[in-house]
């Protein structure tokens, strides 16, 4: 009994510790330029970006008591968001949430912890060290980079969808929808899921990794997936018109617009000159193409001819 | 813990000669004093010196340099543009592209070369001649161990004080380089029992570039999270 005290009176403390280790912060800055850029810098913590109507950029949240001061600044094109560390500092701590005009671009650094971004229709560019990031929403363009997290974008908020999006991870997994041209994403040993329609590149390299992609390619589209033991699974639409380039060296290549052909494929399907490229290697991963079913296929196969009437 | 400042974007400027003499001055002093940017530096110099090398010891094939230029400096920049971004380039990321230089002729070399008609992957078996092989043979080795190069340089700066990796990461690091690490060893065996299938060596090259890529994303990490970019 005694020693359940000990503990809840420890438990006490540290809890108190904490919570005089935080304050809270609110600042507010005019944002000059509708097409500006956000600045976000904070060592550890967690950040996350939403997008709003106002002309001004929001602050809100904890910083620890090893942060000197949270500066929010604001130059001609640009607010930056920066957690200041004092002189013999190692650690930078903030919580925040940041709201910023939807049509700015967002630049968010953090050593350790979480990303979230949404509502922003500008380029997003997010770099973690130890830490998941997840952008949804209509943006332009993304670039995301952690080592040891999940990236997840989805922008199916924006009817267009994302332009580009290109992913790399270490060993989290990369989840990426609803993008509208380009997706490059790169993994070692974490998987990686596509999805999307009417795509003009699709390019996903792994190692260990499995790879999964569904949907389809736009004319001309090409998509390149390169693992060495991991398996990659493609599910295209059924009147799909492609070049095929695929091989497992030690793998099994399972694929069904050209059922029993081997470990090394290399064929056009569909009528006339081929429209996309599929091209999938693995040292000893399994390679699987499959069919949509007709539903999905009609869908892709309906985005990819408006962007035929688009060109 | 004191960082250094010093932005990547600079050390390819003091290179191109494109700084004031003061902050050359400046560089150079703080050069003498960083170890780290003293090796980047001179990493970058030695990359030049190889790249500036390949483009007139091997003729590439005409339609070989468009690809390496689009690599080097980003596919639909203007000619100056592209020129502009090319002398900003970090170390860190001349220290892959010079790697993959070597990978892209490779490939075109490998690309050229006759195909027989039987075997697992009959478009990429050769039949080719003795000299043919042991030109390539040398060209995947120098490849190798430009690779190998770039990644001990980044291995040393990951494993110094200043990189302040944390734990977790350097653990996940070391567990993906050994991923890594094993994918590049069951592809060189396995181009050791069928020496003439090169498409192999195209996979090997491959398999460093990851390892490289692994690599220099951990620095570029390091180098941006802790210094704001």
């Amino acid at each position: 009994m005694k020693n359940r005290y000990i503990i809840f009176g420890i438990l006490i403390v540290s809890w108190s510790a904490n919570a005089r280790a935080e304050q809270q912060v609110e600042k507010r800055v005019s944002s000059n330029h509708a097409n500006g850029k956000v600045e976000i810098d904070i060592g550890e913590g967690s950040i996350q970006v939403i997008g709003w109507d106002k002309n001004e950029v929001e602050v809100t949240g904890t910083i620890g008591d090893r942060v000197e001061r949270l500066d929010v600044r604001k130059g001609k094109r640009k607010v930056w968001v920066r957690a200041y560390l004092p002189k013999d500092g190692e650690a930078r701590e903030a919580e925040l949430v940041v709201y910023a005009p939807h049509s700015n671009d967002i630049d968010v650094q953090v050593f350790q912890g979480p990303i979230l971004v949404s509502g922003i229709e500008g380029d997003i560019q997010l770099e973690t060290f130890s830490g998941d990031i997840s952008v949804s929403g209509p943006c332009k363009r993304v670039e995301a980079g952690t080592v040891n997290g999940d990236i997840t974008v989805d922008s199916a908020k924006r009817s267009a969808g994302a332009d580009k999006v290109r992913a790399k991870t270490v060993a989290g997994a990369i989840v990426i929808k609803n993008v509208r041209r380009e997706v490059e994403a790169q993994s070692i040993s974490g998987p990686v899921t596509i999805a999307g329609n009417s795509l003009t590149k699709v390019v996903a390299k792994t190692v260990s990794g499995n790879v999964r992609f569904d949907g389809g390619l736009s004319r001309l589209g090409r998509l390149e997936i390169d693992t060495h033991s991991g398996e990659f699974i493609g599910v295209f639409p059924a009147d799909l018109s492609a070049e095929f380039d695929i091989t497992s060296y030690n793998g099994v290549v399972d694929n069904a617009f050209n059922p029993n052909a081997g470990s090394n494929q290399d064929f056009i399907q569909g009528e006339g000159d081929p429209q996309a490229e599929v091209k999938a290697t693995s040292f000893s991963g399994n390679i699987r193409v499959t069919k949509q079913s007709n539903g999905e296929g009609a869908t892709a196969q309906a985005a990819a001819g408006q962007d035929k009437k688009e060109r | 813990m004191k960082r250094c400042t010093v932005t990547e974007a600079k050390l390819g400027d003091h290179l191109d000669r494109r700084l004031s003499l003061e902050e050359s001055q400046r560089l150079d002093r703080h050069l003498e004093e960083c170890a780290a940017c003293r090796g980047a530096y001179q990493r970058l110099v030695a990359l030049r010196t190889l790249v500036d090398g390949l483009a007139t010891s091997i003729e590439p094939q005409r339609d070989l340099w468009p690809a390496i230029s689009a690599r080097l400096c980003g596919a639909g920049a203007s000619h100056s543009e592209r020129e502009r971004r090319r002398i900003r380039l970090a170390w860190i990321v001349l220290s892959a592209a010079a790697a993959s230089i070597l990978v892209a002729l490779g490939v075109i070399e490998l690309s050229n070369r006759p195909a027989s008609t039987s075997g697992p992957a009959q478009n990429i078996i050769v039949d080719g001649s003795p000299a043919l092989d042991d030109s390539l043979r040398l060209e995947v080795a120098k490849a190798e161990q430009a690779y190998v190069d770039a990644a001990g340089d980044f291995l040393a700066h990951l494993k110094s004080p200043e990189a302040a990796l944390p734990p977790d990461t350097r653990i996940v690091l070391e567990g993906n380089l050994v991923i890594a690490d094993r994918a590049i060893s069951e592809i060189k065996s396995a181009w050791e029992r069928q020496p003439s299938e090169f498409a192999l060596a195209r996979k090997l090259l491959a398999a460093h570039e990851r390892r490289v890529e692994l690599l220099q994303q951990v620095a570029h990490l390091s180098f941006a999270t802790q210094n704001g970019g």
